[in-house]
């Protein structure tokens, strides 16, 4: 328990809410608050590596302009106004190299903003820089950087979680108070749990894709990092959106995440589906997740065991669909349109196989192969297509379990943050540790991770699953929980 | 040796994501609005591309599928060189010897799929159900053409360059 020692108030260690408070007092102003986490960047990064890079002119001048937002001039301030935001660095950002952490992507500066950032931008946010990340969003400890692995903030030595792990490093090490992440089969909620904070990813399509750097379109889905269930609410009021650049984007059937926020759980039924208490759960998970069931049941809920029989199928449809999307969509990387090609090979098709070849990274490749093999002929029907018809029984089978129950509850991840390299060598291994978040993603459903405890000196993640538009409700329990506790106010000794 | 110079100016994909939409082409404009249809049409021309390599390469593979491999059998380097092909990727001796490997096991973790009858059931695309959207095929600014040529490795002129695509 020592390493929840360090409490301090300092500003960079607040909730997005808490700084709007002292925005709004003149205690500070953006521009100060800037300026004093590009240096904290500057000055501790060395040892996270969870920015890839800093953007400080643009920050300076956003910063400037929400200072004369707050003062009142201009458009109307919201939540985020001035606040340092850091994106995920495969998120197309207007005239900042964007790498999604791949050599292949090496020196690609977007000619246009995702439309994430696009809103972050117009909310009044301070864009601080672009996250490290797994490249192009694919593992699950933030090893597989083209630019170098992210460690954790908590033990260097350990992994910070994938892929969104400089994200979830950054706000959990205050180098920024919010960050935005890609959640394909849990790179949200997997990191924010190995580092102790808060992240979520929506319903599928309640936020734009346009500009994110496709990985799997039917699965991927944008999300906030943050450091408390508000500023989660609070970021997704921003960045979600009906948009006509993103066909499978969906309007929310709400106008507000937030809504009940604050309201009690009392008489709320929650189910805990056994399946996700996998045999390989470490004891000091399954200790703080038994004691985060308890807190709930004195909050009012109701909490049962349920079974959902297909969890570790959707692992099996995970990683046929996964794959099979990323082959397609990775097929643009031939050296031709942007990024990087090899100066081997003589035609057009040797050009694109080396550049290929060289300059995407083993994980990639690996799945890009797994991906090519069971589209191609004689497999396509027996992997991709049934992959798909087990999706939906996955689905159906949630559709079932929430008749019953208004949230699922259950660990985010069955290990706390492990040491680098101890899984680089197994990649199944690696892929089997997802068991807990991919569900949700195959049934499109959202899902939150809020810290529950510690274990081992380090941070253990606490997941609602809820139906889908189920969002409010999902949050309303999270922060029903975090309020009742004091986990979300530990932060790393840095 | 360099033969083609393709004119993909501002056209085709204004940048390496899904979706397409806000600075189309003239030509394509109608038909890219919308990412599952881009997707539909990637994978599609991708299963094509598949499909035709494999009958020129590999004829009598068109006789097996899966059913007749339950069990994992191991597959063989020049199976992992075979999808190499397929996903334009040159690959050293030792990589295709390591993901040979590798890419057994994580198939043999899937075949557990093949014990779930599905007879009769929809397969899931999209899991929000989204169907094709179209848009009015109104004019928009396109993308500035320098801002995109510039991130292309190799220009000429209004053009990107390509080594020659034909022998």
């Amino acid at each position: 328990m020592v390493n929840r020692a360090s409490r301090s108030p300092e500003v960079h260690y607040l909730p997005a809410h808490e700084i709007r408070k002292r925005l709004d007092s003149r205690e500070i102003s953006s521009s100060e608050l800037t300026a004093t986490t590009l240096d904290r960047i500057s000055s501790i990064d060395g040892e996270v590596n969870a920015v890839l890079r800093t953007t400080q002119e643009t920050a300076h001048e956003s910063a400037e302009e929400a200072d004369r937002r707050l003062r009142g001039s201009g458009p109307e301030a919201g939540p985020l106004t001035g606040i340092p935001v850091l994106i995920k660095d495969n998120m197309s950002t207007a005239g900042i190299e964007t790498t999604a952490a791949s050599k292949v992507l090496g020196g690609y500066v977007p000619p246009y903003d995702a439309e994430v950032v696009h809103r972050l931008k117009e909310s009044g946010a301070v864009i601080v820089g672009k996250g490290n990340l797994d490249e192009f969003a694919m593992g699950s400890s933030n090893e597989h950087s083209a630019y170098g692995a992210v460690k954790n903030p908590w033990d260097s030595s350990r992994v910070p979680g994938g892929s969104s792990g400089g994200a979830a490093a950054a706000v959990a090490a205050g180098e920024c108070t919010i960050a935005l992440g890609s959640d394909t089969g849990g790179s949200i909620r997997q990191p924010a749990a190995l580092c102790g904070v808060v992240g979520m990813k929506p319903t599928y399509g309640l936020v734009s894709r346009y500009g994110l750097i496709a990985f799997a379109s039917s699965l991927d889905q944008i999300g906030p990092i943050t450091r408390d269930v508000r500023d989660c609410a609070d970021t997704l009021n921003v960045i979600a959106s009906h948009d006509p650049k993103d066909s499978t984007s969906v309007k929310a059937p709400f106008d507000n995440f937030g809504a009940n926020l604050g309201k009690s759980i009392d008489g709320m039924k929650l189910g805990v589906p056994k399946e996700y208490l996998v045999e390989g759960i470490e004891p000091g998970v399954r200790t703080a997740f038994e004691e985060a069931l308890e807190e709930l049941r004195s909050l009012g809920a109701t909490v049962e065991e349920t079974s959902l029989p297909l969890t570790d199928e959707a692992l099996a449809v995970y990683y046929v669909i996964a794959p099979s999307e990323a082959s397609a969509n990775l097929s643009r990387y031939d050296g031709v349109k942007y990024g990087q090609a090899s100066s081997e090979g003589i035609s057009a098709a040797e050009v694109s196989q080396h550049t290929r070849g060289e300059m995407l990274g083993d994980e990639v490749k690996r799945r890009i192969l797994i991906g090519t093999y069971a589209l191609s002929a004689g497999y396509y029907d027996a992997y991709y297509k049934k992959a798909q018809q087990v999706r939906t029984l996955i689905r159906r089978e949630f559709v079932d379990a929430f008749e019953r129950f208004d949230a699922l509850v259950t660990p985010t991840s069955p290990s706390v943050a492990f040491e680098r390299g101890a899984k680089m060598s197994d990649p199944l291994q690696m892929y089997l540790a997802d068991i807990c978040t991919i569900p949700a993603n195959i049934a499109g459903l959202p899902g939150i991770s809020v810290p529950c405890g510690m274990s081992e000196g380090l941070p253990v993640g606490l997941q609602f699953i809820g139906p889908q538009f189920g969002d409010q409700t999902i949050l309303q329990v999270a922060h029903a929980y975090e309020q009742s506790t004091d986990w979300h106010r530990s932060h790393p000794p840095l | 040796m360099i033969l083609g110079a393709a004119f993909l100016g501002c056209q085709f994909e204004s940048a390496p994501t899904v979706s397409g939409g806000r600075n189309m082409n003239r030509l394509h404009r109608c038909l890219l609005d919308c990412n599952t249809l881009i997707q539909a049409s990637q994978m599609f021309a991708q299963r094509c591309l598949c499909t035709l390599v494999d009958f020129i390469l590999n004829p009598t593979r068109f006789k097996t599928n899966l059913a007749s491999r339950r069990t994992m059998e191991p597959l063989t380097s020049d199976e992992v060189r075979h999808v190499a092909r397929l996903a334009n990727l040159s690959l050293s001796e030792d990589e295709i010897d390591k993901y040979r490997h590798q890419l057994t096991g994580i198939l043999g973790h899937v075949q557990s799929l093949q014990q779930i009858d599905t007879d009769g059931v929809e397969p899931t695309g999209h899991a929000t159900d989204s169907t094709t959207v179209l848009r009015d095929d109104d004019p928009s600014t396109p993308l500035d053409r320098e801002d995109v040529l510039k991130n292309a490795p190799v220009t000429s002129g209004e053009f990107i360059r390509v080594r020659s695509v034909l022998d």
